[in-house]
């Protein structure tokens, strides 16, 4: 039987469950044996259900967003590998999954602890090959001064780069700047 | 005379005895803060308000306006080190031990006026590490808010000795950076002018998922090369404990680093292995 559809009989019985109180959930599903280990993890929970679309608080899929359109992305589970942000579990434990399933399908949302290395929103830094240089002697603590000397430019256009290096790591000020350089390691270490 | 008269007059009288010390500090964009005077020829002060500069200007308890060189700043303690031609002063006496519920008089200097507030030092915490890395002795928070003036002014103990510099910390709070964390950063600042920096000698990027920096460059003769470091090895614990960012490496380069020895775990080609370093100096332009 294909994964993504369940037989009638087994319609109805989920459509009895569902108006009982269990919560639907569609699987849109290209790894099969990821389904298997679900379907298996569903027969345990009384919560949750096994539905064909039109009965389902929330769908669990494999594949990428753009397969759902309009409201129903609010009510897609994305699991499996590569699945990042909101709505997207990074895993294919099918207890985890079901669970965040149950969550999602109560209308809540799931997001992930950002950390630095996971975290997608955060653009890249780029400098140019001048904000570089300046970046470096901000690590040293240089002054304007300092900065005119060592790169032979004035003092206009010291400090013009060196606010363009804070505007670009968003720091309010020299010492914040540093902090940032060394932690994005956009120098030595 | 009444208790009330007596405590007055006592924190009017240490305020006339600390004067002398304390100064305006103001830097090239026309900011002003406090700072105080640590021994003939130093004074101490916020570095904030001097980014970018070699030089400030200082106004003195007698009125004179002096210009003075930045000797060094120590960013990590927020401490800067300004040099001029103080008159003679002696050390000052560092405060014992700072308890909470004390009393502290805090001074500062706006245009010619003393600033003198009484706070409470409501808290006293252990050591803590500064958002920009620095080891400071003490969390002391003091029961006031500070105006922009008197940032880096002088937190003096009711005997008369220097238990810190006032400055705003997290949360807007004020706090006291202690003297013996301030006389640290001094005594490196006066003598080389900066606060060294541990050094790796390696450029990093951050992995993403499964953590752990990879080195897209190595720095000739440096610590990470005499090590035997190469280009692609992943660096994913440092003395055993699990790295996941670069930040985690750049946070444990701070002074304290230098000279440190340092075991790191590393995957080279799929094979785990394990290095010893001695971290060096920072090098500087």
């Amino acid at each position: 039987m294909p994964s993504n559809t369940i037989s009638r009989s087994a319609s109805a019985r989920a459509a009895e469950r569902v108006w009982q109180g269990a919560k639907g959930i569609h699987l849109v599903l290209d790894d099969d044996a990821l389904g298997a280990a679900l379907r298996l993890a569903l027969s345990d929970r009384a919560d949750l259900v096994e539905t064909g679309p039109d009965d389902a608080s929330v769908v669990i899929t494999d594949r990428d967003l753009p397969d759902f359109s309009g409201a129903a992305r609010d009510r897609v589970l994305r699991v499996g590998p590569g699945s990042e942000g909101r709505n997207g579990i990074d895993a294919i434990e099918p207890s985890l999954i079901l669970s965040a399933g149950a969550v999602i399908a109560a209308g809540y949302a799931i997001e992930p602890v950002a950390t630095e290395a996971s975290n997608p929103d955060r653009a890249p830094i780029h400098l140019s090959h001048r904000e570089h240089q300046v970046a470096a002697l901000l690590v040293d603590g240089a002054s304007n001064k300092l900065i005119v000397r060592q790169l032979d430019i004035s003092v206009h256009t010291a400090k013009f780069h060196v606010t363009a290096v804070l505007d670009k790591l968003g720091a309010r000020n020299r010492a914040d700047a540093v902090a940032l350089i060394l932690r994005e390691g956009l120098v030595a270490l | 005379m009444s208790d009330l008269l007596n405590l007055s007059n006592a924190l009017s009288a240490l305020a006339a005895s600390v004067a002398p010390r304390i100064i305006a500090v103001e830097g090239g964009d026309g900011h002003q803060v406090s700072g105080f005077i640590w021994r003939s020829g130093l004074a101490v002060t916020a570095h904030e308000v001097l980014e970018g500069e070699d030089e400030a200007e200082v106004l003195l308890a007698d009125g004179r306006v002096l210009k003075a060189a930045i000797a060094g700043r120590d960013p990590s303690t927020d401490v800067a080190l300004l040099k001029f031609e103080t008159g003679e002063f002696a050390d000052w006496p560092t405060a014992d031990v700072v308890l909470p519920g004390s009393l502290a008089l805090v001074a500062g200097r706006s245009e010619a006026s003393l600033i003198a507030s009484l706070a409470s030092i409501t808290e006293v915490g252990p050591a803590w590490r500064s958002m920009r890395g620095g080891d400071i002795a003490a969390r002391i928070t003091l029961g006031l808010r500070l105006s922009g003036h008197t940032e880096g002014g002088a937190v003096v103990a009711p005997d008369g000795s220097l238990a810190g510099m006032a400055v705003t910390g997290a949360g807007r709070r004020a706090i006291a950076i202690p003297a013996t964390t301030i006389a640290r950063s001094v005594a490196t600042l006066a003598d080389k002018g900066y606060v060294p920096r541990g050094w790796l000698g390696v450029m990093l990027h951050p992995l993403g998922k499964g953590g752990g920096a990879i080195i897209v460059g190595l720095e000739s003769d440096s610590p990470a090369e005499h090590a035997g470091l190469l280009v692609g090895d992943i660096i994913t614990t440092w003395n055993g404990e699990a790295i996941n960012s670069v930040g985690a490496i750049s946070d444990r380069l701070g002074t304290g680093a230098v000279g440190a020895k340092v075991n790191l775990g590393v995957q080279r080609g799929g094979n785990a292995e394990q290095y010893d370093i001695a971290i060096g100096e920072r090098p500087r332009r």
